[in-house]
């Protein structure tokens, strides 16, 4: 599983592809955090992340559907597939080296953004004046949505052969669950069934994190989501026993 | 120690399509196996089976032993190299030889010297430092040779390893296959009649799922007075 982890990570940091998302990530969660005037942290007026939490799961979406698209698509279109599938390791050490090769890039970006922490920290009147637990639980909220939407990507990228299709998939999905099924609450005829829906949904056990609120059934929603989609994950990969 | 590979009743279906019809046959260590038939003939689905990479009925045994209950253990005994020789073109060939030799166990020391032999006597020397995407298609099939059998394996399984090469790197690889076949059992397919003549112990003729003939080589030319065997199999074929 080792293995397959460090040869995902090697492949990632040794291509342009890798710098690419990575810059473009944080040259995205730069411009609205600390430069466009609507969103900026400083027209805020309150020493505080909310916006870059609020903000950066829309960034996650696109940075997830780019590195989990390939995944296993590339593998299995280029016929690579066969040569881990012909070695002496199980279905199970394949997904899981690529998944955790994956939420450990995506746990990567979120610890580069730290400093963006420590800048609030100093520049709060007086010194240190932020609610550091909402900003802590907000980070192990972040970390867990993201753990959720790569086991997802990951599926997508082991259904289909093409790359884009499973981009596209995997985008529509995370949006469908972060927002898309909110919005879909506002209609009245649905009403009843709203808070039910709602219990399904990124956004809501998310916001519960960055309420600063550590409510272990938001956390085993996104544990379940996370091993749900590994097992589909698992079960794709073998259909090329067929 | 002696190694027996027996298969048998090899069957695969895809969907309603039967490409393997109940096929039994052995091969010994020391042996090189040679399967021969024309396209569809099943050549490759029984490689894939003797690589546990698809699912299949009847059994195989090593040693009596069925490869069914075994799997994780079979496959570090099994060196395969797949029919498109598919590898991964952004890895320099030692990258490419540790990542395979880790997924097998080796590490370190082991595996160093491992790398060093394969890359010796597949003729990667001077190469050893290039990346796969910059090699011509016979030294990227050596690449797939060598990390076929960097983990050591008893059984080698190699799917037209000579398509593509030219008339010197055929005979190179040919080479190749028969040293390693001292102490393996190596199985492989060709379309070439020629080149089962030259290397082969045993050859199998395969058609439309069926065996139609199973044979050491020596007793087949013997039987049909040495005729070549593009002639024999031609025979065959007809009757």
């Amino acid at each position: 599983m080792y293995t397959i982890f460090k040869k995902e990570i090697n492949v990632f940091f040794d291509s342009l592809y890798g710098i690419i998302i990575f810059s473009i990530f944080f040259l995205i969660n730069g411009l609205f955090i600390w430069i466009f005037p609507s969103s900026n942290i400083f027209q805020y007026g309150i020493s505080s992340l909310e916006i870059f939490f609020d903000l950066v799961p829309y960034i996650f979406i696109l940075f997830i559907s780019s590195i989990t698209m390939k995944i296993i698509s590339e593998e299995r279109s280029l016929g690579t597939l066969e040569i881990l599938l012909s070695q002496p390791i199980s279905y199970k050490e394949i997904i899981l080296g690529k998944f955790l090769s994956c939420w450990f890039l995506s746990i990567f970006l979120i610890f580069l953004t730290f400093p963006y922490w420590l800048t609030i920290y100093y520049l709060s009147n007086p010194l240190g004046n932020i609610d550091n637990i909402i900003i802590l639980n907000s980070y192990i909220g972040l970390i867990l949505l993201v753990g959720a939407m790569n086991s997802i990507g990951i599926f997508f990228s082991s259904i289909f052969q093409n790359q884009i299709i499973s981009f596209l998939s995997s985008c529509f999905i995370f949006y469908l669950l972060y927002e898309g099924i909110d919005m879909i609450n506002f209609y009245d005829s649905i009403n009843l069934i709203d808070s039910f829906i709602d219990h399904f949904t990124f956004s809501y056990h998310y916001s519960n994190f960055t309420k600063g609120i550590f409510q272990i059934s938001s956390f085993i929603y996104f544990i379940i989501v996370m091993i749900t989609f590994f097992y589909f994950s698992l079960v794709n990969l073998r259909i090329d026993l067929k | 120690m002696s190694i027996h590979l027996k298969a048998k009743f090899l069957s695969k279906s895809y969907k309603t399509k039967k490409v393997l019809n109940n096929i039994s046959f052995d091969v010994f260590k020391g042996n090189i196996l040679g399967l021969v038939g024309k396209n569809g003939a099943g050549k490759s689905t029984i490689l894939k089976i003797l690589s546990s990479l698809i699912d299949f009925g009847g059994d195989v045994f090593i040693n009596k032993k069925s490869i069914k209950n075994t799997d994780s253990e079979y496959k570090k005994n099994v060196g395969y190299l797949s029919e498109n020789n598919p590898l991964y073109m952004d890895f320099y060939i030692q990258e490419y030889l540790t990542f395979i030799g880790n997924l097998n166990g080796l590490f370190k020391d082991d595996l160093e010297k491992r790398k060093k032999l394969v890359i010796e006597l597949c003729g990667l020397n001077s190469f050893q430092n290039e990346k796969i995407s910059n090699l011509s298609k016979g030294y990227r099939q050596r690449v797939g040779i060598a990390s076929a059998f960097i983990h050591d394996p008893d059984i080698l399984i190699l799917d037209e390893p000579t398509t593509g090469l030219d008339p010197s790197q055929i005979l190179e690889i040919r080479e190749l296959i028969k040293n390693l076949a001292k102490n393996k059992i190596v199985i492989f397919s060709s379309h070439l009649l020629n080149e089962i003549n030259e290397i082969c112990d045993k050859v199998i003729f395969l058609d439309k799922g069926n065996i139609i003939l199973d044979s050491n080589l020596k007793d087949l030319k013997n039987k049909h007075n040495n005729i070549s065997l593009d002639k024999i199999f031609n025979k065959i074929i007809v009757d």
